[in-house]
């Protein structure tokens, strides 16, 4: 079908194409209190196809290109002359496609979803029997079993596949005392199911959910707050946007070469994307440009080495591309030692989002500890606000390690100093 | 779509209509645009793919869905015959409303057909728009995006189908502004159900994104505290949506995660306050005509002078809570499954001026443009990004600004502060998710409100 697609293409006279086949299977399964309440499986099979047409203007060479999902039963001409037509219109900088393949050898597979069934049946009986607790019931649960199979073909002779498994576990669980009733929702996405430490992530939660029916409303003012692993992605996403080619060639970055990004030593960390953590959620073989999975230093103790580049960015700046931003990784500094007893430490926000070209973050606390010496007090409610690139000069970074699907770094992180709108 | 597929699809729907309690087919297809513009660069693309097929089975008990995107005759029938011959049928717990029955048709009415007007007008027209923005004070980059997208929906029942047609445009306008430290950034955004007149800019649009942006440049961090505010129609539908939008989709209650299920019928706002989701507001970016269950799409009051009237339901939460149906059914895609969904949410118009309510502020904050919004039904907490705002002081805006603000409160204590409720109404273009995924286009909006809230 492939060979098939891309000749119908080059024989419509384009510069370069890229074929992407995509074909997956998935199992859903949905849990209501003790009961299933739906049960779904989706085939699907579509193909996102980019064609290319150049142009000379003033010797300088130009790139039109378009992009489209193709579906078998849709009518491939009529998007192809669509194509050659929006092509024509179009005149960017051009780049190039890349010409050699290549991948990374990385784990994205777990045996055990060949039969999706009965992990799903395996998943449920997990959570049935991890939910047990006379004050702690389950409200519902999705499960998400899904295997691609994903082929990459262009005009420049490359041909890859890859196949990669997915799995999404959400729960919500209900904490109740008296008349006075919690939730308590997590959702969990790894690439195998022992990642997903299904168990233990309840039971965390069931903890968490019986505290929950204490909370206060924490107090205007400054403090320090601790973040857990599953926010350090989000946390991180002004840097990874400032340190992207794109940003860089679009004059929206921050960050040049050797600049120092955090003005203190004792917070140099280390910042590297990795395509290739086995099971990463972000690892790949090879990405939608071709590039192979791979490792690179975006910050290195504090200073800024060097944009992450796609492709096309890469051609544009003149330099080597390392493919898109893939799974995140921090290392410490090596004497990052938090030493307060006065500060949050939040469980949950419900929606930790800071704005990747500002830096700004105004987010409400879900679920969170005040610890004041060792006391610690559940909160629920108001908000913490700061920016985070005057945030990053006072931060903490713990010293355990922790892999969270797609983040791979201290279990914590602290900054200090932040504002917390409460009461 | 292929009329023999529907009719074969009917026929098997039908041969099995006396043992499944409950079976119906919907099919996707869609096609569309959308075109991308920054300073440098431009990019075309057809619209996300959403043709697929979905076979639906209520067993007594249980949902079981076969959804697949290999839209072949031969292919479907087979997957169709296969389903249904897997699925146990068993005694029924609940019984589902069967959809609307007979053959029916609707499909968007507009003004000017996108397809009448050519790409290269459409890229001259935003090209136009772009050379504006990156030549404006301090502007270091902008982005200009247009969307328009037909998508159809076929409803299919052994007793009928249902067709609908659906035109959504969407356009949106960002110019990034910097002197150097730091970029802020400005926004217009216009669409809704209908033709390219959507994407008619009001006078100023542009020249008022360049001029905030720079103004961000010189803006505060509030401090964080209790204040009297007045939110513009965008503000007041992102409060709507989040506060009593999410809080009352009815699959919440089956999960017991709404606080809302135990207000049914009482007081729960200010008097001024009503609230009501309309799939059917014309031009709304979250309109329809059907919903995803084969509803027809119908008003309803959440809220009315105070008193909280109904929630919304989809097919199996109105029959398992046995509350009244609503239209409210919708599905992300083919690939997902249906839940209980907001459409066009918004406050009822008042009878205030806006000027009028903006002069009743003695020292305050006027709410202008939003972000996002998070729901948190079972604490009935509210969370709304709001990129700025501007000081009221005396019943007058200064000239301080504040970015970005964080809305957070208890939703009562929010809704029962509503002290003035204009008389103006708008709604705007907006993707709403539940929780953090599954994504369908909404508008929320309203007038001009006057309330109290915690800021950050």
């Amino acid at each position: 079908m492939m060979k098939n697609l891309a000749d119908k293409i080059a024989a419509h006279g384009f510069a370069d194409f890229k074929v992407i086949e995509v074909k997956s299977n998935e199992n859903q399964l949905y849990l209501l209190k003790d009961r299933i309440e739906s049960k779904r499986t989706i085939e699907s099979q579509y193909y996102d196809i980019t064609v290319y047409a150049d142009h000379k203007s003033n010797d300088e060479m130009l790139r039109g290109e378009y992009n489209f999902i193709y579906k078998p039963s849709t009518d491939l001409k009529f998007y192809l002359e669509q194509a050659k037509f929006a092509c024509s219109l179009i005149k960017n900088r051009y780049y190039g496609l890349v010409r050699t393949a290549n991948f990374s050898k990385v784990e994205l597979l777990d045996p055990r979803l060949e039969n999706a069934e009965a992990i799903g049946i395996d998943l449920t009986d997990t959570i049935y029997q991890s939910v047990r607790d006379a004050n702690v019931r389950l409200s519902s649960a999705e499960i998400y079993l899904k295997r691609s199979e994903v082929t990459l073909m262009t005009s420049t002779g490359i041909e890859l596949s890859k196949l990669k498994d997915l799995i999404e576990v959400e729960i919500t669980l209900i904490g109740k005392k008296g008349k006075k009733e919690q939730e308590m929702n997590f959702h969990l996405k790894r690439r195998r199911i022992e990642d997903l430490r299904l168990q233990d992530r309840i039971e965390e939660h069931m903890r968490h959910t019986v505290n929950m029916l204490n909370v206060k409303v924490p107090s205007s003012g400054k403090a320090d707050v601790v973040f857990n692993a599953s926010d350090v992605y989000g946390l991180m996403s002004p840097i990874i946007f400032h340190s992207s080619g794109k940003a860089k060639d679009q004059g929206m970055s921050r960050f040049s070469p050797n600049d120092r990004i955090v003005g203190q030593s004792k917070n140099d960390f280390t910042l590297k994307t990795s395509g290739i953590i086995p099971f990463g959620l972000y690892s790949d073989p090879f990405d939608d440009d071709g590039i192979p999975g791979q490792e690179h230093t975006i910050i290195d103790h504090g200073i800024f080495k060097k944009h992450w580049t796609t492709k096309r960015y890469a051609d544009y700046l003149g330099v080597e591309p390392t493919g898109a931003f893939k799974n995140l990784i921090i290392e410490p500094p090596p004497n990052s030692v938090f030493a307060n007893d006065n500060y949050y430490e939040i469980v949950q926000f419900s929606d930790l989002s800071p704005d990747p070209i500002t830096g700004d973050l105004v987010a409400e606390i879900r679920f969170g500890y005040r610890v004041q010496k060792n006391k610690k007090t559940p909160v629920k409610g108001g908000s913490v606000g700061c920016n985070i690139f005057e945030a990053l000069q006072n931060a903490y970074f713990s010293s355990d390690n922790t892999f969270e699907g797609h983040y791979l770094g201290p279990k914590t992180v602290v900054l200090k100093d932040l504002s917390i709108s409460g009461q | 779509m292929d009329q023999s597929l529907i009719d074969a699809i009917r026929t098997i729907l039908g041969d099995v209509k006396a043992r499944v309690p409950y079976v119906v087919g919907t099919l996707f297809s869609n096609r569309g645009l959308n075109i991308d513009l920054d300073r440098k660069d431009e990019r075309l693309s057809s619209a996300p793919s959403n043709m697929g097929f979905v076979l639906s089975i209520f067993n007594g008990e249980h949902f079981e869905e076969f959804a697949s995107d290999i839209i072949d005759k031969d292919h479907l029938v087979g997957f169709c015959r296969a389903a249904l011959n897997t699925v146990e049928v068993k005694e029924p717990r609940h019984v589902l409303s069967p959809p609307a029955g007979g053959d029916q048709s609707f499909k968007t009415v507009e003004k000017i057909d996108p397809a009448s007007v050519s790409l290269q007008e459409k890229m001259d027209v935003l090209r136009e728009r772009r050379s504006r923005i990156i030549n404006g004070k301090n502007v270091v980059n902008c982005a200009i995006s247009y969307s328009e997208e037909s998508s159809t929906k076929t409803f299919i029942s052994h007793d009928g189908v249902i067709n609908e047609e659906i035109r959504r445009i969407s356009h949106y306008l960002v110019a990034y502004v910097s002197k150097g430290n730091g970029v802020k950034y400005d926004y217009f955004s216009t669409g809704g159900t209908g033709g390219l007149e959507l994407i008619e800019l009001p006078d100023g649009a542009i020249d008022e994104i360049i001029t905030t942006g720079n103004q961000l440049l010189e803006s505060e961090h509030i401090e964080a505290g209790f204040y009297d505010v007045v939110g513009t129609p965008e503000i007041a539908g992102l409060i709507a949506h989040e506060a009593f939008g999410h809080g009352v989709e009815t699959d919440m209650y089956l999960q017991d995660r709404a606080r809302s299920r135990d207000y049914l019928g009482k007081n729960i706002a200010s008097p001024l306050v009503s609230i009501i989701d309309d799939p059917s507001l014309p031009g709304g970016y979250g309109s329809y005509f059907v919903d995803d269950e084969g509803n027809i799409a119908q008003a309803t009051y959440i809220i009315k002078n105070g008193k909280f009237i109904r929630g919304l339901t989809h097919k199996y939460a109105s029959a398992v809570l046995g509350l009244p149906s609503t239209a409210n059914g919708r599905r992300e895609s083919f690939a997902r499954k249906i839940y209980t969904r907001m459409s066009n949410t918004f406050f009822k118009p008042g009878t205030d001026e806006p000027d009028d309510i903006i002069a009743s502020v003695d020292n305050g904050v006027y709410l202008i443009k939003g972000l996002s919004g998070m729901e948190d039904p079972k604490g009935w907490g509210i969370q709304v990004l709001v990129l700025y705002g501007k000081e009221i002081k005396n019943g007058r805006i200064t000239g301080r600004l504040f970015s970005p603000l964080g809305i957070t409160g208890y939703v009562p204590d929010l809704l029962k502060s509503v002290s003035l409720v204009g008389k103006d109404f708008k709604v705007d273009v907006g993707i709403c998710g539940k929780g953090h995924k599954e994504y369908v286009p909404v508008s929320s909006g309203g007038p001009h409100i006057k309330t109290r809230v915690r800021l950050g």
